[in-house]
């Protein structure tokens, strides 16, 4: 150890003794490096990292290639069995839909025309029609054709979103 | 830089050039091994050009390195325990040495004084190996290494501020005490 290494030695001991953590802090610096052993890469690290990335990239260009290959045929099945089994559910959810549309606009109707025969004044207008469309939405059927839409179009957003993102990956 | 992001091998090869040592330097703080610090370089670096796209390009590339580096030394540490060394033995450049007296001016006390440096810092916690060697080795903000490992800059402080004082204990146990 020479004379400057043995007073950062004894500076930093003393510091860390007196609970002076500012100058322990800046003096540990030059005795820590000094321990250092010199941590130079074996020269063939920059190679051997490269095709080790080579090696990752085309493994994961083949993954992507993989997935696309088998992705699409399993998407069309998917989807025409998908179809084929719940048919009945979305027709009636269809005439679901319909029907609820169909009590909704003549409620609309029957409410504004009750409201304006009987001299009401706009705010009680606006509860007549607010009554007639919670009544609507209210009912079982059409609060889960609701949601059963609201799932189906976050799945399609989420499958189109992986399609979209291995076919920017697949370029690079 | 921008071409790295783009998946440029080439590009990302000169990534590879300016960041290898510092990257394995903090490794081998962390692991003690030379050769473990390289391989898991390797795989830090393999595992950055896949993960290039998340890189937020407002921060600091080195930052983001440094810490797929401590993640995956975690990981690896966690794989192969026991993580931490016994103390046992740490003074083994001069076994004789007698606790109470002030080291000898040996010209090879520099080597044995880094050796039990080294192995003492091993005996702590991954964490706070790898606050040390963020802050003294890279000289990094305590603000940057909290990024890197995770937790709030006070913490990161905190780290730096008890791997120091539990070094200078252990140190000063093993009978590695400053000449006067």
């Amino acid at each position: 150890m020479n004379d400057q290494q043995s007073r950062d030695w004894r500076r930093w001991v003393e510091a860390e003794q007196a609970g002076e953590d500012d100058a322990a802090d800046a003096i540990f610096g030059g005795v820590f490096r000094a321990s250092a052993g010199g941590d130079l890469p074996s020269a063939q690290f920059t190679a051997v990292t490269m095709a080790a990335v080579a090696e990752a990239a085309a493994c994961d260009a083949r993954r992507v290639r993989r997935i696309r290959a088998i992705g699409w045929p399993v998407a069309i099945v998917a989807s025409v069995l998908i179809v084929y089994t719940t048919a009945g559910l979305m027709m009636s959810a269809f005439s679901a839909i319909v029907v609820g549309a169909l009590n909704l606009l003549v409620s609309l109707v029957v409410k504004v025309a009750t409201a304006v025969s009987a001299g009401g004044d706009v705010w009680s207008i606006a509860s007549s029609l607010g009554r007639a469309i919670a009544g609507v939405l209210a009912s079982p059927s059409v609060t889960t054709t609701i949601f059963a839409l609201q799932g189906i179009a976050v799945a399609a957003l989420i499958a189109l979103q992986r399609l979209l993102r291995s076919d920017r990956e697949s370029f690079r | 830089m921008s071409d790295a992001l783009g998946g440029s091998q080439p590009a990302f090869e000169q990534i590879v050039r300016r960041y290898q040592r510092p990257v394995i330097s903090v490794i081998v703080r962390m692991t003690g091994d030379r050769t473990q610090a390289e391989d898991l370089a390797q795989e830090t670096f393999v595992k950055a050009f896949r993960s290039l796209k998340s890189f937020d390009s407002t921060r600091r590339l080195s930052s983001w390195l440094f810490r797929i580096a401590h993640n995956t030394t975690l990981d690896a540490l966690r794989r192969l325990k026991p993580e931490v060394v016994e103390l046992e033995g740490l003074s083994e450049g001069d076994p004789h040495r007698d606790p109470a007296a002030p080291p000898a001016p040996d010209p090879l006390e520099q080597a044995a004084l880094g050796a039990a440096l080294n192995r003492t810092l091993l005996s702590l916690r991954p964490d706070y190996r790898a606050a040390i060697a963020l802050r003294y080795d890279q000289q990094l903000p305590f603000d940057e290494i909290g990024q890197i490992l995770g937790v709030p800059e006070v913490t990161a402080r905190t780290y730096v501020h008890r791997a120091r004082k539990e070094l200078a204990r252990s140190l000063a146990t093993l009978g590695w005490t400053p000449s006067r």
